[in-house]
């Protein structure tokens, strides 16, 4: 279980996370929402480690993520950042064995290179495994960072965690669904914890097993999303009015934005 | 997800450059790095013939190819032409890979020692070596011997570049352009201090000071090479034994650090192995520009942007270009040597302003 206990950021004084307590578990999707400016970016950094924290503590399965090594971290979880870029012109499948430089040692090339394939073709993106990056359009690049990341954690013994922001923003709707398709699959058949940011309702609705709302860096909700998405909250936390529909065939809710 | 690709040479992919497997390109260019280095022995006012090099060669390990090699042939290529080609294969060597790790470093194909006033550093250390060495510290100047003006240059490179680096970076980011102004900056006070050692130094010191602005491999012997080897080949062992980390800072520093690479001490190392090989270069040869900017940039455009072959190919290409550029110095207006660093300029200029004229097209400058 990778867990935040009363977790606070204060950069120059002002605070941008307070006592947030949150436990991602191998197995779960644990979507992240809220407002632009909530905190969810500077949340998901501080539980990569990326960003120590000024009060509580982050630990990983029990250990504090402060005594785990660089490596020791890339190995159990994986980043998919908001903004991602590749300077020089790497290929598609270069950019993904890069994902596999905590493994260096350990595995041959051949190895590393199946199973920077096996991600490039579960991200959606064999078809470009051999072209530049930078021929890619942001979609297409979006789901090489997401190849990468799957290959980081590929094979590991142990819990693993994907810790996404936005992974969805820049894709067309079918490959939306394709990419939550395939993080709920980690998720359930895999035992991966994943704890992603999301912008979409719909999608997190659909995809989740549990949605956290945040807003001004602090947790206001979280449960199962036909508890959290609801009309009360979201107007609450996001300033819209919204109406919750049944899904017509599904046992989850559908929001309508009012504005 | 945005994806934004600053810091690209994007036409070099849009053809769909075809590559070559990395062991056949590094064979290649160490098989160019030989036939450069067997042709430049016989080029300069007194020609050879390069089979009399090869047989030379042969017979100086040891073996019997053909007939005896006339005395004066031998003392022309044993103590001139040989230390010279092979100081200047060292030289290309460390500029070549000091180009490419300053590249990886700072994640744009722009960066070089020069370019970003490391070997002005060096270079204005080096000179108050030679104009004040003798009279502020001349112990310790003795103590070191002829390793001072290396050390020195080492020094002053690893300093400056430390300053810029500060200069360009916020918050985790490199700033290209500013990296580029501070190099600038930094390049124009080493320049004017160096100016000011020229009103200072004797008649002798003065000589060497212009040598130092021109660059020049004339001054080799044996003593240089065997100071200059085991520097640059440290240098270059630390810069290609990090290549696996450059091809993950490429993605970045934050996913660097995700991905379990040190990236504090890999930037720190990075500046100290390209101020070594650059201080070490610069020491023994003086300002040689534009050559760690092109080595690296001909192998992405062979090989690809990995650097499990940029590293070695930047240097061996690196070496390469110094000892073809020198040959030419020495052949082009013989008896008379034009300066190598003026040399590796005329050639090194236009390729920087096509590489500036791809980065604005990329609108990432």
């Amino acid at each position: 279980m990778l867990a935040a206990n009363g977790v606070g950021l204060a950069v120059d004084g002002i605070s941008l996370l307070q006592a947030i307590s949150i436990s991602v578990r191998p197995g779960r999707l644990l979507a992240v929402m809220g407002p632009n400016g909530a905190g969810k970016s500077t949340l998901l950094r501080v539980l990569s480690g990326d960003l120590p924290p000024t009060g509580g503590e982050i630990t990983y399965d029990n250990l504090p993520l402060a005594r785990l090594s660089g490596v020791q971290r890339a190995r159990c979880r994986a980043v998919v950042q908001q903004r991602s870029s590749i300077a020089y012109g790497f290929s598609a499948l270069q950019t993904v064995l890069i994902g596999r430089y905590p493994h260096g040692g350990h595995g041959t090339l051949r190895t590393d290179r199946a199973i920077a394939l096996r991600a490039l073709e579960r991200a959606g993106a064999a078809e470009f495994d051999s072209r530049s990056v930078e021929t890619l359009s942001g979609g297409e690049f979006a789901r090489v960072v997401l190849a990468r990341a799957l290959a980081q954690i590929d094979g590991v013994a142990g819990s693993r965690y994907l810790l996404l922001d936005e992974p969805t923003v820049a894709l067309d709707p079918a490959h939306q669904h394709d990419v939550m398709r395939l993080l709920s699959r980690m998720a359930h058949d895999e035992h991966v914890g994943i704890f992603v940011i999301l912008h979409d309702f719909n999608l997190a609705a659909r995809y989740a097993d549990e949605i956290m709302l945040m807003r001004a860096g602090s947790v206001v909700a979280q449960g199962a999303p036909n508890q959290v998405l609801i009309p009360e909250l979201i107007a609450q936390v996001f300033g819209v009015e919204a109406v919750v529909l049944a899904h017509p065939t599904e046992s989850r809710p559908v929001i309508v934005i009012n504005g | 997800m945005k994806a934004s690709f600053g810091n690209s040479l994007r036409s070099q992919q849009r053809h769909g450059a075809r590559r070559l497997p990395p062991w056949t390109a590094l064979a290649t260019m160490a098989a160019m790095l030989l036939a450069s280095l067997v042709i430049a022995c016989g080029v300069g006012a007194y020609p050879i013939a390069p089979s009399t090099i090869v047989r030379m060669l042969l017979q100086g390990v040891g073996f019997t190819a053909g007939q005896p090699i006339p005395a004066e042939q031998q003392s022309v290529i044993w103590s001139i032409r040989l230390p010279r080609v092979i100081l200047g294969a060292l030289i290309g060597a460390a500029l070549g890979v000091s180009g490419a790790g300053m590249q990886a470093l700072f994640r744009n194909p722009l960066a070089d020692p020069s370019l970003t006033g490391m070997s002005g550093g060096a270079a204005l250390a080096a000179t108050s070596v030679i104009v004040l060495g003798a009279s502020v510290a001349p112990g310790l100047a003795h103590l070191l011997g002829a390793a001072t003006l290396p050390l020195a240059a080492f020094a002053g490179g690893f300093a400056v570049s430390m300053v810029v680096f500060r200069l360009a970076t916020r918050a985790g980011h490199t700033s290209i352009a500013m990296l580029l102004l501070a190099g600038i900056a930094l390049n124009a006070l080493a320049e004017a201090a160096i100016g000011l050692f020229t009103i200072v130094a004797s008649d002798t010191q003065l000589r060497t000071l212009t040598f130092w602005r021109l660059g020049s491999a004339a001054g080799a012997t044996w003593q240089a090479v065997t100071v200059a080897a085991p520097a640059i080949i440290l240098a270059s062992v630390i810069l290609i034994s990090r290549a696996r980390a450059y091809d993950a800072l490429a993605l970045g520093e934050a996913e660097a650090r995700q991905l379990g690479v040190p990236v504090e001490q890999l930037k720190l190392l990075t500046l100290a192995g390209c101020a070594l090989a650059a201080g070490t270069a610069v020491a023994m040869s003086g300002m040689v520009l534009f050559v760690g900017l092109i080595a690296p940039h001909l192998v992405r455009l062979a090989c690809g942007p990995g650097h499990r072959v940029v590293m070695p190919g930047a240097m061996l290409i690196g070496a390469v270009l110094v000892v073809g550029a020198d040959a030419a110095a020495r052949s082009v207006a013989a008896p008379a040597e034009l300066p190598l660093g003026i040399l590796t300029a005329l050639f090194g200029v236009p390729f920087f302003i096509a590489l500036l004229l791809r980065q604005r097209e990329a609108r990432s400058l």
